[in-house]
């Protein structure tokens, strides 16, 4: 079984990286620059850094969660933020012209006025800080938190990272102001917590799927997820309601306004705010109340499409009605073509493949200690 | 967690660390991108300019070509010339030349005509059957059962092309073109084409364009305008042209109610006293004494013997009537009284100018304004506005829209020589001739009558006897430069006699002239039909024959600057030969060839030799016509030869006589019967026209009355011309592949922008196509505009290249029925229709 | 300080399109045959956008191309600093040796002045390189050469004795989106001069 789910794992990885390659070498070129991949590249970027949130709560802030679950999971979540942000990764360079070259070309350009020179540095720091909690974690274990210690030294350092890249990474859109349903510090709050919300989805399904059998994991799941869900989608709203309110009578009221009410109004209504709102919260309610893992699974399948939904909708609708250099509105009509749509699942299989990889290969259980090649089982 | 961390698993770490971080990188992807575009320019220096005049309209407009790596590289204007490019169309010649859909080699028909079934042949063979054909259509019909037909490209060599082929029918596009306003030229100021009388566009003050749209054609022209920094400009037109994008106040009009307004604009300035009274009184046939009968009174009327061309006004000084001409008199405009007529008679006469002025009474602004829609204050104010500033009403140059143009463009012309401002600075002047040699003349040479070549072939009279023959147009059109219409007539019902073999030179009849089911049928009814073309017009498909034609940039032609109030002349250079693989060659080639198979006596006594039949040695009799031209000009002009072609293979052009103001009609009389400017046309009365414009409606097609009728109009543009529509980028700019709806009527139907609507012509009742929608307020409420020329249905344009053939553009000749001016000869391309959204 | 910068008059213009054609001719010939030369724009593989704006009830028609911002945000957003200042000119220029074709750029400019070339899927932008070439060597950009309508200039705008600068002084003039800060170069006449 093990053994055919290895298999299994690597030809998906080999093949979520053929995928992606495919699609980079059919793109084509949009009406709008940046679409489906760069979506597909923030949603696995937010889920990175919403688990590594998560995370946070235990490796810097000493939570452990019902049970001492979260504790226990800890080097899931880990895992979980490493799997993602490998798709989150190549997906983004295979949206620029030279993926190869990309990289190296943006650190040793130190522009430092350029937000996306600051993405490529926090990865960069972020990448090294993930390995290293990643390592540590497996071969230090989880043991009693200490505030003093390269552990929390290192968790915070990631935490800081976290918050800084995602913020970045929001103002990235942030800050053009060619693109007046961006221009502000909205997508940042927006960013952060909704990475919140995929990220701790994200979670809770790998948990409740792998720990299936696992009534303890499950309940603690149903608990503790059940609550971050709530609570983020509260704040998430919130944030929301605020941005929508506040855009009423400046340029991004031309976008707004088509998400509010105009051609985007039915995903939105529909999607984000009945379906990820109220119908989650119904579930949520429902998880918490009957403590029924089912329902959790259910709220967090939602949770990561709504997600997904959120952070297509918040690129790529802002850019499709826009306002001309005129200052008359312009309307682009855009769609992913299919080597769009197969990157992105190239990408999720990606990530699916890497998950299973290190679940298979890895000592992410408490307390379980490396015994092959330094860190796998 | 504890610290537990050892140097060596610190190391590891950091390895490790590495190794994930090249993972992304490893991707073995080649990467796409090539290098980006290196620039040519580290490949070439300097770059080569060559300077010729544009091809792709009639306009031919000064341009120099600039090479890049040894081959036509991009389109520059030729900044001293006279009449400087360009527009987005020329600077398309690029895609010109070897587009995919250029036409490569001879096509022979091989299935029935409109089905675009070709097999290719060589030229020999094409040659050879035509002239075949052409002889037992001549047998059974006679050579004047031969026409041509053409546009401005080879307009030239037109004459020469009549005798060679024995036929008086070389009848080109004029008649859906500008002869409604030719004709009035020619009645109000003895002048010509479009080009012989033109504003003085760098000085005039204020230039009134009605129906006139400068920026469509001549860019030469909207240079000269746009260098003007005080001119004020006012358009009126059913839809604003381009013109109007910029400084310009446009007024939406009413289509077909032209006359009416400018004879509105004439009574405001005969009334208000506004009109330049020297002027008419001695340089216009105002003061002329008009008899009941409506002739004027000569001096035959009033004397035994008198001379009938010596036209009579009333002197003021000595109280009576006078010759026009006489010294030192005093004409009174305004006379009316009784005059005592060689037999005794007394008739009442009034001037020419009180008749005008009753005429103009029936266009007070008020009424004009109900019959224009354009509000009564705003025609005082325009007129005004014109006489105060001594402007100029545009003589008009596309003007075969509604079936009563002439009388527009007569009233337009009229306004000029009410104002006076005729060959003045900033008035409207009178071209200088360059005295271009004529292809053809007859000449008389001891006692016998020959017709000479300018390079001095000479045809004996018994030869040309056919080509005297009346022309088919003018047979029906007396006044007419050319109606081409008449040929489908004649195609079709064999009078004034039958034609029966068509030659169709650098145009497409299928969107040039009116009602394409009538030419259609008429094209279906020839016994030969060859087309010389250089891309796929819709025509093509109903040849028996196409052949590829040669492109401006592939011939050197020496030509007469035509746009440009100075005499100039300027020579197109060959640049390239045809692309590889386009067996394509010049129409003068083709034309001679044919002749020598067909009639080999008339070829050769016309200077063609058989050897021409090898294409190169044609190029030599080429440059040979081109010899003959300079040396012709620079006898007339008496300069050195050497030296006019000096400066013209260097500049590109010459100017033989710049602009002299105060010449016509002051000191050289016009070509008018009077000599002088004529409100009252003289030649007009003779034809059995009424001497005095009138408006009345639109006889061309119903009125459009219900909510769902409109006006169907249409124009040009200064990207609309036959061939260059089929230049790739022309596919890009949309707004010349829509119909235009006015938003209040499309509100009112429920259309919105980019819907398709269905148009039911109200002329032809039953006949319906299909357009797309361009929602714009640049159109008036209930008119719908399409540029010419569009609406491309030949099954030769392929997909790939072509992509937007089916858009939603129409042809407005779908939907108009044939109307032509009596004796006048201008065609209507206007029409109406219903309209109905479906989808 | 050499500003070069293009004006563009919007009383004369008429557009004829030289321009337009005469930019993709000049700068773009690889893309003479392309279906599909600029998918972004559905356009021409040209530097120059034409905007149709039903402006007071009256249809206006407006064209762009880069505005040469003294202070771009394609400058600034730039990670790889491949679009800069040219040393010699001036002009906001793309070093396509370090561009990864990121599309920064392109998302940056309020003026949507650039446009990603379908082969390369890098971005272009006015001036290309005929023109760059032809200012280096005096001449002007083919779009103010070709102009028919005397519509357009281009020049130094701290020369004072330039002809932009000229015709500048003797006409009212305006800046698109200047209240954005990217202090664009480019000038529209809108009366005069």
């Amino acid at each position: 079984m093990r053994g055919l789910l290895l298999v299994i794992s690597i030809i998906a990885l080999i093949a979520g990286l053929a995928l992606i390659a495919y699609g980079y070498a059919t793109k084509e070129i949009h009406v709008i620059p940046w679409g489906f991949i760069v979506v597909g590249y923030t949603f696995f970027a937010l889920v990175t850094v919403g688990s590594t949130i998560v995370n946070s709560l235990y490796s810097v802030f000493g939570y452990k969660g019902p049970e001492e679950g979260l504790k226990r999971n800890f080097k899931y979540g880990t895992w979980l933020s490493i799997s993602a942000i490998i798709p989150a990764w190549l997906l983004i360079l295979a949206d620029l012209a030279k993926p190869i070259e990309g990289f190296f070309r943006i650190i040793m350009s130190f522009a430092v006025e350029a937000r996306i020179y600051w993405m490529a540095v926090f990865y960069a720091i972020l990448a090294i800080l993930l390995v290293i909690e990643i390592i540590y974690v497996i071969r230090v274990g989880g043991g009693k938190g200490s505030m003093v210690t390269l552990g929390l030294a290192i968790a915070a350092l990631i935490l800081l990272v976290d918050v800084l890249l995602a913020s970045n990474l929001a103002q990235v859109f942030g800050s053009i102001i060619a693109v007046p349903g961006w221009t502000g510090i909205h997508l940042m709050t927006l960013f952060l917590a909704g990475a919140v919300i995929i990220g701790a989805s994200g979670q809770a399904l790998y948990l409740s799927i792998y720990k299936w059998r696992d009534k303890r994991t499950l309940d603690y799941a149903t608990r503790f997820y059940s609550w971050i869900f709530v609570l983020a989608t509260l704040l998430y709203i919130f944030l929301l309601a605020w941005t929508i309110l506040t855009a009423r009578y400046t340029p991004a009221w031309v976008s707004w306004s088509e998400v509010v009410r105009g051609v985007f109004s039915m995903g939105f209504w529909v999607v984000e705010v009945l379906l990820g709102v109220v119908v989650v919260l119904v579930i949520v309610a429902y998880a918490m109340l009957r403590r029924n893992p089912v329902a959790l699974m259910l709220a967090s399948i939602i949770l990561f499409v709504v997600g997904f939904y959120r952070v297509y909708s918040l690129i790529v609708h802002h850019q499709s009605i826009a306002l001309s250099p005129v200052g008359d509105i312009l309307v682009l009509h855009y769609t992913p073509s299919t080597a769009e749509i197969l990157m992105i699942l190239g990408g999720f299989m990606v990530f699916i493949a890497l998950l299973l990889l290190g679940t298979l290969l890895l000592p992410l259980e408490h307390e379980e200690k490396p015994r092959r090649l330094w860190i796998f089982r | 967690m504890t610290l537990r961390i050892s140097r060596r698993d610190f190391v590891k770490i950091a390895g490790a660390t590495l190794a994930l971080s090249s993972v992304p990188f490893s991707i073995g992807v080649a990467s796409r991108v090539k290098s980006h575009s290196v620039s040519r320019l580290e490949v070439v220096e300097p770059r080569e300019v060559v300077k010729t005049f544009c091809g792709m309209c009639g306009a031919l407009c000064g341009i120099q070509v600039v090479k890049v790596n040894g081959r036509i590289g991009y389109v520059e204007p030729l900044i001293e010339h006279p009449q400087i490019g360009l527009c987005g169309r020329s600077a398309s010649a690029i895609w010109l030349w070897d587009s995919p859909l250029r036409l490569k080699r001879p096509l022979k028909r091989v299935g029935e005509r409109g089905e675009a079934r070709f097999q290719e042949v060589d030229w020999d063979i094409a040659l050879n059957e035509i002239a075949s054909k052409l002889r037992e259509i001549v047998a059974k019909h006679g050579h004047k059962s031969i026409a041509i037909t053409h546009h401005d490209v080879w307009a030239y060599y037109m004459p020469l092309f009549s005798y060679l082929f024995g036929t008086p029918n070389t009848i080109s596009h004029v008649g859906m073109c500008h002869a409604s306003g030719t004709v009035a030229r020619r009645h109000v100021l003895g002048a010509g084409g479009p080009p012989t009388v033109d504003p003085d566009y760098e000085n005039v003050s204020y230039l009134l364009l009605v129906s006139r749209t400068p920026g469509t054609a001549s860019m030469g022209v909207l240079r000269r305008l746009r260098s003007n920094r005080k001119v004020r400009i006012v358009v009126v037109d059913p839809r604003m042209p381009e013109i109007g994008l910029g400084d310009a106040e446009w007024i939406p009009i009413i289509p077909g109610t032209d006359a009416a307004f400018l004879l509105s604009l004439a009574y405001v300035i005969v009334e208000e006293k506004l009109y330049d009274e020297m002027f008419l009184k001695y340089y216009s046939n105002a003061p002329f004494l008009i008899k009941p009968d409506g002739r004027p009174l000569t001096e035959a009327d009033l004397v035994e013997n008198g001379d009938a061309k010596k036209y009579m006004v009333w002197d003021a000084k000595t109280k009576k009537p006078v010759d026009h001409k006489a010294k030192d008199i005093d004409p009174d405009l305004f006379y009316e009284g009784d005059v005592t007529l060689k037999d005794g008679t007394v008739v009442k006469v009034r001037t020419a100018f009180q008749l005008f002025r009753e005429r103009c009474s029936k266009y007070k602004p008020e009424e004009a304004s109900k019959i224009t829609g354009i509000p009564a204050e705003t025609i005082r104010r325009i007129a005004r506005d014109l006489a105060l500033y001594r402007g100029v009403v545009d003589d008009t140059w596309y003007i075969s829209r509604n079936g009563n143009d002439y009388d527009d463009a007569r009233a337009a012309l009229i306004l000029n020589v009410l104002l006076g401002n005729i060959d003045k600075p900033g008035g409207l002047c009178y071209m200088e001739s360059p005295k271009f040699p004529s292809a053809v003349t007859v000449v008389t040479k001891e006692g016998k009558r020959y017709a000479r070549t300018f390079y001095d072939a000479e045809m004996p009279e018994e030869l040309f006897a056919d080509v005297r023959v009346t022309r088919v147009d003018k047979a029906k059109y007396k006044a007419t430069p050319a109606t081409f219409d008449a040929v489908l007539d004649a195609i079709l019902t064999g009078d004034p006699y039958p034609i029966r073999a068509l030659f169709v030179i650098g145009t497409t009849i299928t969107h040039r002239d009116m009602d394409v089911d009538k030419i259609r049928e008429a094209l279906k009814k020839l016994d030969l039909l060859v087309v010389i073309d250089v891309l796929p017009q819709d025509i093509v498909d109903y040849a028996d024959y196409v052949l590829p034609d040669t492109i401006f940039l592939e011939r050197e032609e020496f030509a007469s600057v035509k746009w440009t109030l100075h005499g100039a002349v300027h020579l197109q250079k060959k640049i390239t030969d045809p692309p590889k693989g386009c067996d394509a060659r010049s129409a003068l080639w083709v034309m001679f060839e044919i002749a020598r198979r067909a009639f080999p006596e008339r070829a050769e006594v016309l200077g063609w030799k058989s050897e021409y039949a090898d294409y190169h040695k044609f190029e030599k009799f080429e440059e040979e016509l081109v010899e003959k031209l300079f040396k012709k000009l620079a006898d007339t002009w008496k300069i050195p030869v050497e030296a006019l072609k000096k400066e013209v293979e260097e500049k590109g052009f010459y100017i033989l006589k710049k602009k002299e103001y105060m010449v016509r009609p002051y000191r050289v009389a016009l070509g008018t019967p009077s000599g002088k400017c004529e409100i009252y046309s003289l030649e007009a009365l003779d034809l059995g026209l009424s001497p005095l414009p009138d408006y009345k409606p639109p006889p061309a097609y119903p009125l459009p009355k219900a909510e769902d009728e409109f006006y169907l109009i249409n124009g040009k543009g200064p990207l609309i011309s036959a061939h260059a529509l089929l230049a790739e980028p022309m596919r890009f700019f949309e707004h010349i592949w829509r119909v235009w709806m006015n938003p209040k009527d499309a509100e009112r139907l429920g259309i919105r922008d980019g819907d398709w609507i269905e148009l039911e012509s109200l002329a032809k009742p039953g006949k319906k196509v299909r357009g797309r929608v361009w929602i714009t307020s640049m159109v008036r409420e209930k008119v719908l505009f399409t540029y010419s020329f569009v609406g491309r249905t030949s099954k030769l344009l392929s997909e790939k290249h072509f992509a937007h053939v089916a858009n939603g553009s129409i042809n407005i000749a779908e939907l108009n029925k044939a109307y032509v001016i009596p004796i006048v000869g201008g065609g209507a391309s206007n029409t109406s229709v219903r309209v109905r959204r479906v989808g | 300080m050499t500003r070069l910068a293009h004006l563009w008059d919007m009383s004369r213009c008429i557009a004829c399109m030289a321009c337009v054609v005469a930019c993709a001719s000049a700068n773009f010939p690889e893309h003479m045959r392309s279906t599909n030369p600029n998918p972004q724009w559905n356009w021409l593989a040209s530097n120059i956008r034409v905007w149709w704006i039903p402006v007071n009830g009256r249809h206006r028609v407006i064209l762009t191309q880069c505005m040469q911002c003294d202070n771009a945000p394609c400058v600034k957003a730039c990670p790889t600093k491949a679009s800069h200042y040219d040393a010699e000119t001036g002009l906001i220029t793309i070093d396509y040796k370090l561009c990864i074709g990121c599309k920064a750029c392109v998302v940056a400019c309020p003026y949507g002045a650039r446009w990603i070339e379908p082969k390369s899927h890098m971005p272009n932008k006015c001036l290309a390189t005929e023109c760059t070439e032809r200012i280096k060597k005096g001449l002007k950009p083919v779009c103010v050469t070709v102009c028919p309508a005397n519509a357009r200039d281009f020049g130094d705008l701290d020369d004072p004795e330039s002809s932009i600068s000229r015709r500048i002084r003797g006409s009212t003039t305006i800046k698109l989106r200047e209240e954005l800060g990217t202090k664009p170069r480019n000038v529209i006449v809108v009366r005069g001069g």
